[in-house]
């Protein structure tokens, strides 16, 4: 069965009353709801945003028709859930443009390198996935991102949600989003670099 | 012709396959020329390929996950 005939017969059970249902369909999003969650309004109120955004998800269970999977449709109601704490709270997502270029000083006036890039052990994503202290500096880099490189990183390259989507959910352009997630993603890879050279 | 400077600030369209088939063409002349775009390249796409293959940490508890399940099914608007 794939995942979306598993969602909707879980959705139909839900509608039925099982609560066993129910808990099979928070134990398969509940973390990837509290990751999204938390890109938006941080660690503190991450766990609330998320228990809201269950009572929404499960209120309306009745109008998921099955058409975009499950994932997308929660991704959408838990990103809502979070801009709506955001808006109480008057918190506003920071689109401020990163004045600093990440990478000037790495080449010359004439675009070529200053500095060629250093070699790393291993340049494969096992390697790096298998490192702990590789994947705790990415995790804290997450966290240092301006608001917007942090919720696009999250969105798109974490969670997998289309660069369209995570636009309008951001009320920005596609071509801006994509310097957000360019600046976002050097960023995260300059920390590994980093990490190669001790 | 592409700069190395201009592979940089590309290099996520070209991974997000985001180029006309000309303009990837052109990328991939630069990237057979020059060995450090080339790593540059290959760092970056294991950072991109490891983010995409980054678990979510857990953080809710199994006995919080079951208030909140038994919360929600006795919900009576739902």
């Amino acid at each position: 069965m794939n995942t979306l005939d598993r969602d909707k017969q879980l959705v139909a059970e839900i509608l039925n009353g099982k609560r066993q249902a129910l808990s099979e369909l928070v134990h398969l999003y509940h973390t990837n709801m509290t990751r999204i969650a938390r890109s938006f309004v941080g660690d503190a109120n991450a766990e609330d945003v998320v228990q809201e955004a269950w009572v929404s998800v499960v209120r309306s269970l009745g109008t998921f028709k099955g058409e975009a999977s499950f994932k997308t449709w929660m991704t959408r109601i838990t990103i809502n859930a979070a801009k709506t704490r955001l808006r109480k709270e008057a918190k506003h997502i920071s689109h401020a443009t990163v004045v600093e270029d990440l990478y000037q000083d790495d080449y010359k006036e004439d675009g070529t390198w200053r500095v060629a890039p250093i070699p790393w052990d291993d340049e494969s994503p096992d390697a790096l996935l298998q490192s702990e202290q590789v994947l705790s500096a990415i995790a804290k880099t997450i966290d240092k991102l301006p608001d917007n490189q942090r919720i696009m990183l999250t969105l798109h390259d974490l969670e997998g949600v289309l660069m369209e989507d995570v636009c309008n959910q951001l009320d920005i352009t596609t071509s801006n989003g994509r310097v957000i997630l360019h600046r976002a993603r050097l960023a995260v890879k300059a920390v590994v670099n980093k990490l190669q050279e001790v | 012709m592409l700069t190395c400077r201009d592979i940089n600030e590309r290099s996520s369209e070209y991974l997000d396959q985001q180029m006309s088939f000309m303009q990837r063409m052109n990328f991939r002349m630069h990237l057979m020329l020059c060995k450090h775009c080339s790593r540059f390249m290959r760092q970056l796409e294991a950072v991109v390929h490891t983010l995409h293959r980054l678990s979510p940490q857990q953080s809710t508890s199994e006995e919080q996950l079951e208030e909140l399940v038994d919360k929600l099914h006795q919900d009576p608007q739902a």
